[in-house]
C-alpha cells in the first residue's frame, strides 16, 4: 500500500513524528545548557592553563630579573671592570641556556660589556628594552627581535641602574632565546587540540604550540587574536586562532607582578569542536536513542494499524464499494471486530439493511410508476388535445393520436424527428433552438408553463394557429419537455366573429375576467367613457366607476361570480360609468355570464341614459303637471256627478208627482162625472191617463239606467247559465203562449256583479224574445265561445233583425230602430246592457241580418278596470 | 197608559194633488175615521208634540198611523222619522212612509230609522189606490197597534 498523504498509515506516521518533537526539543535545549556549560569548563580549563603556563612564565622572567639584579650588584659591574664583567657575563651565560646574550650598556646605549660580544652594533639606544628601561625606570622586556650575535630569536629584559641620586648609571639586559619558550611550551602537557600563543607587547607571535613557522616573529596587528590578545588583557573570548580555526581562548598578562610592565601575552585555546566533543557526543547518542525509539514506535504502528484498524477499514470498505457496486445484501459487523469501527459497520449494515429495503420498496414504486406511465400515456393517448413530448435534444418522443389527426404526421414518423423541424415553421426554430439551450443551462424558460397561441405547421405545409403549453419534466436527472396543443382555428374564428359582433353592437361592451380586468372592449366604449381601447384593456374595470361606488364594486362583482346569471346590474339603483375626464355618465348596464379560455368572465353591455333621464325627467314633469289638472277636473266630475245625483233624486220625486196628479183627476174624472162625459172625452181622459203612466215608466227606465252607472259593483263568480234559464222561465211564464226553442249552454261563468248582470240578461234575452215573436220557430241560443283565451258570450235569436248601417245607434239611449207599433220598448235596454258591460270592463258588439236574426256578443274580462263610464 | 184614537191617520204630505188623491183613496175605501193632514215636517212635529198651532190641542189621542212623505219642506220626513222615534211617548208609533222616491238610499234610511213600513206612490191611480186600500187594511184593521208610552203631563 502506498504511503499516500492522506491515508491512514501516513496520519499516524506525522503524528508519531509530531510525538518527537518534544524529546527533540529536549534534547536540542540540553544540547544548548550542555554547550554552554562545556564552553564554561572549557573557559575554566583553559583559564587554569594560562594561568599555569603564565606563572611558570612569569617565574622565568623574574628569574631573569634577579639575575640582572645580582649582576647589577656585583663589584667589577659597578665599577665597570669591562673586562672581568665580559667573563662573569660570559660564565653567567654558559650556566643559563636559555638566555642568548647578556650585556651591559651606558646611559647612552654605548655597549659596555657583554658574554657575546656583538660584531656590528655598539649602541643599543635604538633598542625597545632599552627605551622601555629608560622610560619606566624599572626591570623591563623589550620586543620580538633576532639576536646580532646568535641571530636567534630573542626578546631582551633590561634592568636600569641608577646611583643613589637617581643618575642612570648602565643598563645591564639579557636577551631570552625563544627556542627556549617554544621548548617550554612543547614541554607543557595540554589537553588534545589546545594551542598556546604568546605575544610581545606589539602583538608580535613569540612562540605558538603547536608552531606555525610563518607566524613566528611575525606582527600582524588588525589579525583578530592579536587585537583580541591585546584588549582582553584578563578574561576570555571566541576568536578565530592563526591558522583559521575559531577557538575558545584565554588570555593573559605574563610576567607583569609587582607593577612590572613586561607587555607580554599569552593565548591559551581550544576548538570548540573539542571543547562541545562531549556535549555532542551525549545529543548524539540522545539523537540516536530517539530516533531508534521513533522507528520502533513507527514500526509497531505500522504492523499494529494493519491489524488493528487497516483491516477491518478494508473490510468495511469492501463492503461499502460492494454496496456501492448495488451489491444490498452485503454485510461486514461480524467480521470487523468491536470498537468504534465495529460500531461503524454495523451502522454501514443497518444502512444497508435499510438500503435494501427501501430499494425493494423502489423497485416496487417505480415497477407502479411505469404501470401508471402506460396509463397516463394511454389516457394522454385518448386526450382531445395533442400531446407531444420532446427530449433534451429536442427529439420527439412522445406523440398521441390527436397530435397525428391535427398534424396530419403518424407516430411512427414523427418520435425520432426533431420538433422544430417537424412541426414549426422556419421562422421560429432558431429562437426555439436557443430557448431550449437557455432553459438547459439556466434553467429558466419564460413561455414554459404558459399557454402561448403560435402558428404551427401541418404535414402538407399549412399553417395553423395552436394554443400551446409546455411544462418541462426532469425525472431521475433527464429532462424532458411536454407540450400540450390545440388547433384553435376555429376558436380564434370564433372569436373574430365574437369580436366583430361585440364591435357591431349598438352599446359599449366590455368584457371583464374574474379579477375584474378588462379584457375586450368596442369601439362604443372608447365612445362612450374616452379611452382608447389600448389603453383599456388589462387595466381594472373599476377605473370606469365613480370612485364612490368603487370599494363596493368588486363584492358585487365576485356575487354575481357566485351566481352567475344574465341580469341587469344593480337592479333598482341608479348606475353611473366614470369618463376618463371625470365626468360621469347616467347610464344602464346588462350583465352576462361567458365563457372564456381565460375562464368564466363578464360581458357587461353598458347603456348611455342620458338622454332617457332627460326625458324621464320631462316626463315626471309632465307627469305631475297632468296629474294636477287630473285632480282638478276629478273634483270637478266629482261635482257633476253629485249634481246628477240630485238631478236624479228631484226626478224620481218631482217628476213623477205631477203625474201622479193627472192621472191621479183624471181617473177621478172618469169615475166621478162619467156621466157628464161623453165616450169621446172618456176615451181622451184614458190617453192622458196612459201618456202619463208611460211617462212614469219613461222616469223609472231612466232612473234605473242611472243606478246601473252608480251603484257600486260588488264582484263574485256568477252562474250565467243559471241567469238565463231563470230569465227564460220568467218570459214564458209572462206569456205563456210563446213557444220558443230554448238552447242555453249550461256551466257559463263569470266574474262581475249578480244584480247588474242578471239586468244584462233580462234586456239581452228580453230583447231576443220581443223580436223573435213573428219567426216560427222562435229559436234563441246563449252560449259561450272561445277565442284567443277570452270568454266571448253570445245570446242569439232568429228574430227580424237589423240593418247593421244602424248598428252603431243601437246602444243609444232612447235609439230605437224599430217601430214601436210594431215592438214595443223605450231605447232604454241595450243602453242599460253597454252600461253593464262597460262597468265590467268588457265589450259589446252586435251583429245581424235583417229578418234572419241578431247575436249579441259581450265579454266579462277578470280583472276589469273601473272605468270607461260616462252620464 | 193611553189608547190610540182607533182609524185615526196623520197624514204628512205637501203636494196638495197627492193629499187629495190619499184621500180620495182612504175615503173610497173606507179605510180610515180621520185623517188629520200635516202640510210640512214641523207641522208634523206640532201635531204630534203639541206644540206651535197646535199647543192648545191634546196630544190625546195619538193617531194610530202616520203617513209620511219624505220630500217636505222645512223638516225633512227622515228628521221627522228619527224624531217620533226619539220620543218615548212616539216612539212605538207605527210610521209608513209613502213616497215617490224608490231610491235605495231613501228606503235604507227609512228602515234604519225605525220606519215599519216603505210604500212608493205608483203614477197609476188605481194602482195607488189599491196600494192605501191594502194598507189601511192592514195597519188599521189587521195590526195590532203597540201600546204607547206614558203622556207627559
Amino acid at each position: 500500500m502506498p504511503l499516500a498523504l492522506g491515508s491512514f498509515r501516513s496520519r499516524l506516521l506525522i503524528l508519531i513524528l509530531l510525538a518527537t518533537i518534544a524529546p527533540l526539543t529536549l534534547i536540542g535545549y540540553a544540547a544548548v545548557e550542555l554547550r554552554q556549560s562545556a564552553k564554561r569548563e572549557a573557559y575554566t580549563q583553559i583559564l587554569d592553563i594560562a594561568r599555569l603556563t603564565s606563572a611558570q612564565q612569569t617565574e622565568v622572567i623574574q628569574g631573569t630579573e634577579q639575575l640582572l639584579i645580582a649582576l647589577s650588584k656585583l663589584p667589577m659591574v659597578r665599577r665597570r671592570d669591562i673586562e672581568t664583567t665580559n667573563d662573569v657575563l660570559t660564565e653567567v651565560l654558559k650556566q643559563n641556556p636559555r638566555h642568548a646574550n647578556l650585556g651591559m650598556v651606558k646611559p647612552n646605549g654605548d655597549l659596555l660589556a657583554s658574554a657575546i660580544a656583538p660584531t656590528e652594533v655598539s649602541n643599543f639606544s635604538d633598542q625597545s628594552w632599552f627605551q622601555r628601561a629608560l622610560e619606566t625606570r624599572r626591570f623591563s622586556m623589550g620586543n620580538y627581535q633576532i639576536d646580532h650575535v646568535t641571530e636567534k630569536p630573542t626578546v631582551s629584559f633590561a634592568y636600569p641602574v641608577y646611583t643613589e641620586d637617581g643618575k642612570l648609571e648602565q643598563v645591564i639586559w639579557a636577551s631570552m632565546n625563544l627556542e627556549f619558550l617554544q621548548t617550554f611550551l612543547e614541554g607543557i602537557e595540554l589537553p588534545e587540540g589546545t594551542v598556546i600563543v604568546f605575544f610581545d607587547s606589539q602583538g608580535t607571535v613569540l612562540a605558538r604550540r603547536p608552531v606555525l613557522p610563518e607566524w613566528t616573529g611575525r606582527l600582524h596587528p588588525s589579525h583578530p587574536l592579536v587585537e583580541a590578545a591585546q584588549t582582553i588583557r584578563d578574561g576570555t573570548g571566541e576568536v578565530e586562532g592563526l591558522d583559521g580555526v575559531k577557538r575558545l581562548y584565554a588570555f593573559l598578562s605574563v610576567g607583569e607582578a609587582d607593577g612590572k610592565a613586561t607587555g607580554m601575552r599569552l593565548a591559551v585555546g581550544v576548538p570548540l569542536s573539542i571543547a562541545y566533543a562531549p556535549v555532542d557526543r551525549i545529543v548524539e547518542r540522545s539523537l540516536s536513542a530517539l530516533a531508534i525509539v521513533t522507528i520502533l514506535i513507527i514500526a509497531a504502528a505500522w504492523l499494529g494499524s494493519e491489524f488493528l484498524v487497516l483491516r477491518p477499514v478494508k473490510i468495511l470498505l469492501a463492503a461499502i464499494q460492494r454496496i456501492a457496486k448495488g451489491d444490498l445484501t452485503t454485510r461486514s459487523g461480524t467480521r470487523v471486530g468491536g470498537g468504534e469501527i465495529g460500531e461503524l459497520a454495523r451502522s454501514f449494515d443497518d444502512m444497508a439493511a435499510s438500503l435494501e429495503l427501501t430499494q425493494a420498496t423502489q423497485k416496487q414504486t417505480e415497477k407502479e410508476l411505469r404501470e401508471s406511465e402506460e396509463k397516463m400515456w394511454l389516457i394522454l393517448e385518448n386526450a382531445i388535445d395533442a400531446v407531444i413530448a420532446m427530449d433534451a435534444r429536442g427529439t420527439i418522443i412522445g406523440w398521441n393520436s390527436q397530435a397525428e389527426k391535427i398534424f396530419g404526421w403518424p407516430a411512427e414518423k414523427a418520435i425520432g424527428s426533431l420538433l422544430a423541424d417537424l412541426i414549426m415553421p422556419a421562422r421560429y426554430r432558431e429562437a426555439h433552438a436557443r430557448g431550449l439551450a437557455h432553459f438547459l443551462a439556466t434553467g429558466e424558460g419564460p413561455i414554459l408553463n404558459k399557454r402561448i397561441e403560435i402558428e404551427a405547421l401541418r404535414r402538407d405545409g399549412s399553417e395553423f394557429l395552436v394554443e400551446l403549453s409546455v411544462s418541462p419534466v426532469t425525472f431521475r436527472g433527464e429532462t424532458t419537455f411536454n407540450a400540450f396543443v390545440r388547433d384553435i382555428t376555429e376558436r380564434k374564428k370564433a372569436e373574430e366573429r365574437f369580436r366583430l359582433a361585440l364591435e357591431g353592437a349598438p352599446t359599449a361592451m366590455i368584457l371583464v375576467d374574474r379579477k375584474g380586468r378588462i379584457m375586450l372592449v368596442n369601439n362604443q366604449t372608447e365612445k362612450l367613457f374616452g379611452w382608447t381601447r389600448k389603453g383599456l384593456i388589462g387595466r381594472p374595470v373599476e377605473d370606469l366607476v365613480p370612485a364612490r361606488f368603487r370599494e363596493a364594486h368588486p363584492g358585487h362583482r365576485n356575487a354575481f361570480f357566485a351566481a352567475p346569471q344574465a341580469r341587469p346590474m344593480g337592479a333598482g339603483r341608479d348606475l353611473f360609468g366614470l369618463h376618463k375626464d371625470g365626468r360621469e355618465i347616467p347610464v344602464e348596464i346588462d350583465l352576462n355570464p361567458i365563457e372564456t379560455p381565460e375562464g368564466l368572465c363578464i360581458l357587461a353591455s353598458i347603456v348611455d341614459i342620458t338622454e332617457r333621464k332627460k326625458s324621464e325627467e320631462e316626463i315626471r314633469r309632465v307627469n305631475a303637471s297632468l296629474e294636477q289638472r287630473v285632480a282638478e277636473r276629478t273634483q270637478s266630475l266629482q261635482a257633476a256627478v253629485k249634481e246628477l245625483e240630485s238631478f236624479s233624486y228631484s226626478i224620481s220625486h218631482d217628476l213623477r208627482a205631477p203625474l201622479r196628479g193627472i192621472d191621479g183627476f183624471s181617473q177621478a174624472l172618469l169615475e166621478d162625472y162619467s156621466g157628464k162625459l161623453d165616450a169621446k172625452g172618456q176615451e181622451y181622459l184614458q190617453r192622458v191617463r196612459a201618456a202619463s203612466q208611460r211617462m212614469g215608466r219613461l222616469i223609472d227606465d231612466v232612473l234605473n239606467l242611472s243606478r246601473l252607472a252608480r251603484a257600486p259593483i260588488r264582484r263574485e263568480t256568477v252562474d250565467l247559465s243559471a241567469i238565463a234559464e231563470s230569465t227564460a222561465k220568467e218570459l214564458e211564464e209572462r206569456e205563456p203562449k210563446r213557444r220558443v226553442a230554448w238552447e242555453i249552454t249550461p256551466g257559463m261563468t263569470a266574474e262581475g256583479d249578480l244584480s247588474l248582470l242578471r239586468t244584462l240578461f233580462e234586456n239581452l234575452i228580453g230583447n231576443a224574445w220581443k223580436f223573435s215573436r213573428h219567426s216560427s220557430p222562435a229559436k234563441i241560443a246563449c252560449g259561450m265561445v272561445l277565442q284567443e283565451g277570452e270568454k266571448i258570450f253570445f245570446v242569439r235569436d232568429n228574430g227580424v233583425g237589423f240593418d247593421m248601417a244602424y248598428a252603431d245607434k243601437l246602444f243609444g239611449v232612447f235609439q230605437r230602430l224599430h217601430n214601436p207599433a210594431e215592438f214595443e220598448g223605450n231605447g232604454i235596454g241595450l243602453a242599460s246592457v253597454q252600461r253593464v258591460i262597460h262597468r265590467h270592463g268588457g265589450r259589446v258588439w252586435a251583429e245581424s241580418q235583417t229578418g234572419s236574426g241578431t247575436t249579441f256578443y259581450f265579454t266579462l274580462p277578470k280583472a276589469p278596470r273601473e272605468g270607461g263610464e260616462s252620464a | 197608559m193611553k189608547k190610540t184614537s182607533p182609524k185615526t191617520i196623520l197624514l204628512v204630505e205637501d203636494n196638495r194633488d197627492d193629499e187629495d188623491l190619499t184621500l180620495r183613496a182612504l175615503s173610497k175605501h173606507r179605510v180610515a175615521n180621520t185623517v188629520h193632514v200635516a202640510r210640512d215636517g214641523a207641522e208634523a212635529l206640532d201635531y204630534l208634540f203639541g206644540k206651535g198651532s197646535f199647543a192648545d190641542r191634546k196630544t190625546a189621542p195619538m193617531p194610530q198611523l202616520v203617513l209620511l212623505d219624505l220630500k217636505l219642506p222645512k223638516v225633512s220626513g227622515l228628521e221627522v222619522l228619527k224624531r217620533i222615534r226619539e220620543a218615548p211617548r212616539t216612539k212605538l208609533l207605527p210610521v209608513v212612509v209613502l213616497t215617490s222616491s224608490n231610491e235605495e238610499q231613501d228606503i235604507g234610511e227609512s228602515y234604519t230609522n225605525g220606519a215599519n213600513s216603505y210604500i212608493r206612490k205608483p203614477v197609476d191611480f188605481e194602482q195607488f189606490s189599491q196600494a192605501v186600500e191594502q194598507m189601511g187594511l192592514y195597519w188599521l184593521v189587521l195590526n195590532e197597534p203597540p201600546p204607547l208610552g206614558p203622556q207627559t203631563p
